[in-house]
């Protein structure tokens, strides 16, 4: 008897050690095995995109494959929220955005996470600047008389965006609380939908990402006021920014960050850190992204540090506008 | 034409490229075989292997995109007619007569004529595209929410007609189906409609998990009925493929099919799904004796299948000439051209005409390939048909599971087609069919999204739906559907009281 | 969900409202209890107007519906006759729906090497046909199949191990080679199972053709 409990307390000692080193080992030889990255939107949307874009080059410099997991619903906090309750082994990563970690707070009351405290950033990937487009025959031309017309007629104005908790749905409460228009809100269900209409002249303007309306205001089919970032996309030279056309207040994009879930080994994030912006420097991938509009972060706003203080900036950006707008 | 014969040649030059070929027969034959897990439609199916294509260049990729969707497309309507699971929506008339057919030992000839006519079907719509692209892609911006809406209550006319039995039960299921569909997340508001609190209802019920229970599940139920019966579903009888008689019946529906799919196809918002139920209604409408419907009709197989290939085909348009994803699939490829570097729009055609005019020639390569692939693949498919069923039923559960599990990796997804399988058995012992249901489920979405946003855009205004001056397209479609459902009744109403309502 | 069972004979008593069909008269009473429920959980949502339909006013005009459909097969089941249906197959229901939780409930701890065999051979004894040992080689082929086609070559996400067992793969090896070997084993005692001869007389196999092997 005492024989078996002595060899069972060496075994047990022999397993917890090997155990033990095995998880400062496994923290260096990260990564072992494939790599999940949470992608909370439907495959082919614009998030999905970047994300497979930049996880393609990290799969190279990590040395195993980052497999692109779309987990849809609730406008993208089901899919962070199973990334969030995942294993904070490094194994599992989510691409969250301006809505799933800015805006979610105010428009789910019921959120089972905190975007700023449940979450280990890693860094911002790329954001797709946020364009103000407006069907083909508005009687206006340019940002300011649009602004005028609405102060008049925003009752008999109609505001496209695709469904709650989309990036249409939160940049257009927050354009019309800039301008102080109160339109008649249309939902749809998704991008392709609205754009539609937009075209088919059924609805009047929208807020939205360059990647989903550039072509269409290229090929003449809607008419864009301004896009709402500090510099002019070269996608689209003519459009003005909001600060030429008059109204520097409203400065949004869409942006898009890597993240894993609280309680990440700080050696796996500084790991992933460096392979994202290895990524981010990597001519082939910056051609990809710029080639959808996207806009690459300089380097200041890479890494995690100031992906933090990005999260924060935003719920509190968000929280007042959104809730202001909670009854519609 | 000059220019479209040369288009058209530019295209093929670029489609008949060894590694286009291949890349094609490649997608199409996974495309097959996964279309055919009971379950997994070819939405999951491309979501699931678009990560393969990313080594490929861009038109090589898009090719065997496509590929990969008619395949699951045509793997579906495969296990629709063997085992009477509808992948997609659209697989769900072909499930009714299909199945039927394979029951009389004819699941042959079912398969056989489902491929030549969706063969028949992808040619002409890709002559089409090639021709009319453009100009038809117009068409799609003249429908708008109130066009959308009358558009779906004409389909669910149709879906009267799908009954077999009496109409009232057919019309308390088609309405329990668009109850079902609005369970989940109000769009407007984001309030939780009818979840019982349970999370993963949030999202309202899947297509996939319903079908699947309502009928793969339930029809295993059903079939454990009768355990004296030994093979439920026979080896064939006679022909394995197609006869003359086969096709003299089928040619007219399969030419009708096509010309009404091709239509519907091209609307956004998914107008494609109804192609189907159209062809399956005028069939029905114009044959001599409707009564066979349901019990095996070939015209019933030879119709939809042709009008559900028409419209894979052409819901490329609106994406291709406008870069507008008319649903859920061509969503995927949009992303899929916008991570080779192809932003999908009206300017592909110009900017990528190598792209625009292979991927049209590769269409109907594509077609090509799937018959080539599943000709031969009949004989295999009716010979697995000779397993004892008790053998046969654990398998088929078990792929189930697996396919519903695969989509999006939740075991409640699982448990849930358990729950509908219940249900449907429950549904159906009562007297009530399932596919009005399923039906009612697909289009209700459709129907109250648009009613609501043509009711916000007009104000309250009810008669926005049937004004000559501001909606005609709307106007008509109501108009049609009044007529039908008064032809519908019509007869039922002369016949009397006690026939109305008997099964 | 609420159903009563109305046994309504009619001895032969001449009245002049006569249940025909009781088994219309259920479906109309399910119809009309779905949309009672239906009522009562959407009582909370705001139905608004029609400039700006709320969500409450589908699924409020739904129930209603369904509610007229329901009434009117309660008439219809006072007004024609219908044939009686057949038994209740408790026991396939049961194994069926057990097999499904059983999957559900293990493919997430365990993937799908247990609960691919486990489901398929649950659901086999549904019919009273069932024969344990073809639905074990059945289950065995199957599932190594499935890893093969699903977890090999499609790269789906689906669990093929437990997620503990995963922590014990010897060095080198890839998931993607233990799956081929899992396979393996799995045809190798598919085979095996196929071939043992049994001692017992229970198993109808050997009955019925004692000489034949079954491959």
């Amino acid at each position: 008897m005492k024989k078996t409990m002595l060899t069972a307390a060496i075994a047990l000692g022999l397993v917890s050690s090997a155990m033990l080193s095995e998880n400062a080992e496994a923290q260096q030889n990260y990564p072992q095995r494939p790599i999940t990255m949470i992608v909370p939107f439907a495959a082919g949307g614009p998030t999905d995109v970047i994300a497979r874009i930049v996880s393609d080059h990290m799969s190279r410099t990590l040395g195993q494959q980052i497999v692109v997991e779309n987990v849809v619903g609730a406008g993208g906090t089901t899919g962070i929220l199973r990334g969030a309750q995942a294993a904070p082994d490094g194994y599992t990563l989510m691409m969250g955005h301006m809505g799933t970690h800015g805006a979610a707070p105010a428009l789910y009351p019921n959120l089972k996470y905190d975007p700023t405290k449940d979450f280990a950033p890693i860094g911002l990937a790329a954001g797709t600047p946020i364009l103000i487009v407006a069907r083909k025959d508005f009687p206006a031309n340019d940002l300011k008389s649009f602004i005028a017309y609405m102060k008049e007629n925003a009752d008999k104005t109609n505001m496209a965006y695709a469904g709650v908790g989309s990036v249409s749905h939160s940049t257009g409460i927050l354009f019309n609380s800039v301008i102080g228009a109160k339109p008649t809100m249309v939902a749809y269900s998704g991008t392709g939908p609205a754009l539609n209409d937009l075209m088919a002249r059924s609805v009047d303007y929208m807020t939205d990402q360059i990647v989903n309306v550039a072509p269409q205001i290229q090929a003449g089919n809607i008419k864009a006021y301004a896009i709402a970032t500090p510099e002019r996309s070269p996608a689209l030279p003519d459009v003005p920014t909001t600060r030429e056309a008059g109204l520097p207040e409203y400065q949004v994009s869409a942006w898009n960050a890597v993240f894993a879930p609280k309680g990440t080994p700080q050696a796996i994030v500084d790991k992933l850190d460096s392979a994202l912006k290895q990524a981010l420097n990597d001519g082939d991938t910056r051609k990809r992204l710029l080639d959808l509009g996207g806009v690459i972060p300089p380097v200041a706003e890479q890494g995690p540090a100031a992906l933090q203080k990005l999260v924060e900036a935003e719920v509190a950006r968000w929280t007042p506008v959104l809730k202001a707008q909670a009854t519609k | 034409m000059g220019a479209f014969v040369d288009n058209l040649s530019l295209g093929f030059a670029i489609a008949l490229s060894f590694q286009n070929l291949g890349l094609a027969f490649l997608g199409c034959l996974v495309g097959t075989l996964i279309g055919v897990l009971p379950g997994v439609g070819p939405i999951a199916t491309i979501a699931m292997l678009l990560p393969i294509t990313f080594g490929l260049p861009p038109v090589g990729a898009l090719i065997m995109l496509a590929g990969i969707y008619y395949g699951a497309q045509y793997g579906g309507s495969t296990t629709a007619i063997l085992v009477n699971i509808p992948g997609e929506a659209t697989s769900v008339v072909t499930v009714l007569d299909g199945h039927q057919m394979a029951r009389q030992g004819r699941a042959g000839i079912a398969l056989g004529i489902a491929a030549i006519g969706s063969f028949f079907a992808g040619t002409v719509s890709t002559l089409l595209i090639a021709a009319l692209g453009a100009p038809l892609a117009t068409l799609a911006l003249m429908f708008s929410s109130a066009e959308y809406f009358s558009l779906m209550v004409l389909g669910l006319v149709f879906a009267t007609v799908l009954a077999r039995g009496s109409l009232l039960r057919a019309f308390s299921m088609i309405i329990l189906g668009i109850l079902m569909s609005t369970v989940g997340q109000d769009l407007d508001t984001g309030e939780e409609r009818l979840t019982f609190g349970l999370s993963f209802l949030t999202d309202g019920i899947d297509f996939a998990v319903l079908a699947m229970g309502l009928f793969g599940i339930a029809e295993i139920i059903r079939n454990l009925e009768h355990t004296e019966r030994r093979d439920v579903v026979k080896a064939t009888i006679g022909r394995l493929l197609p006869g003359p008689e086969d096709f003299r019946q089928s040619a007219k529906p399969i030419l009708r099919g096509t010309i009404v799919g091709a239509v519907l196809g091209i609307l956004p918002g998914n107008g494609a799904v109804l192609g189907p139920f159209a062809s399956y209604t005028l069939e029905k409408k114009l044959a001599d004796d409707p009564s066979r419907f349901g019990k095996g009709a070939i015209e019933g197989v030879a119709g939809p299948e042709s009008a559900n290939n028409a419209g894979a085909q052409t819901s490329f348009i609106p994406l291709l000439t406008l870069g507008i994803p008319p649903n859920a699939v061509m969503a995927l490829m949009v992303g899929a051209m916008t991570i080779h570097g192809i932003i999908p729009g009206p300017q592909v055609i110009t900017r990528n005409p190598d792209l625009f005019w292979g991927m049209i020639a590769s269409m109907w390569i594509g077609n090509l390939m799937l018959l080539v692939i599943n000709l031969p693949l009949i004989g295999i498919w009716v010979r697995l048909l000779k397993v004892p069923y008790r053998l046969m039923f654990p398998a088929i559960l078990m792929f189930c599971c697996v396919g519903i599990y695969s989509i999006n990796s939740l075991p409640s997804d699982v448990a849930l087609i358990g729950f509908f399988g219940l249900i449907g058995y429950i549904l159906i012992r009562l007297g009530f069919e399932p596919a009005p249901l399923l039906l009612g489920f697909v289009l209700g979405k459709m129907m109250e999204e648009n009613l609501r946003r043509a009711l916000t855009i007009s104000r309250g205004d009810l008669t926005t739906f049937i004004n000559p001056w501001t909606h005609p397209i709307s106007a008509a479609l109501l108009a049609i559907a009044v007529i039908l459902l008064l032809l519908a009744l019509l007869p039922s109403v002369k016949k009397g009281r006690e026939e109305v309502f008997v099964e | 969900m609420p159903r009563r069972r109305i046994a309504f004979k009619a001895y032969g008593l001449r009245t002049p409202v006569r249940l025909r069909s009781p088994h219309t008269l259920l479906a109309g009473c399910v119809l009309i209890a779905i949309a009672a429920i239906t009522l009562v959980l959407v009582s909370g949502l705001n139905a608004g107007q029609l400039r700006s339909i709320g969500p409450g006013m589908m699924p409020r005009w739904l129930a209603f519906g369904l509610a007229i459909c329901g009434i009117g097969l309660v008439i219809t089941s006072f007004l024609s006759d219908e044939e009686e249906v057949g038994a209740i197959p408790f026991r396939g229901s049961i194994f069926i729906l057990g097999a499904i939780f059983a999957f559900a409930s293990t493919i997430r701890p365990f993937g799908l090497a247990v609960s691919g065999p486990l489901a398929l051979v649950v659901a086999g004894y549904a019919t009273p046909e069932a024969r344990l040992r073809e639905l074990i080689v059945l289950a065995l082929a199957l599932t190594a199949f499935c890893i093969v086609l699903f977890g090999d070559f499609l790269n789906l996400p689906i669990p093929i191990f437990p997620s503990q067992l995963l922590d014990y793969l010897p060095e080198g090896w890839s998931l993607k080679f233990a799956m081929r070997v899992h396979s393996g084993l799995l045809i190798a005692f598919a085979v095996a199972v196929a071939l043992l001869p049994l001692h017992r007389e229970a198993d109808p196999l050997l009955r019925a053709v004692p000489q034949k092997r079954k491959d």
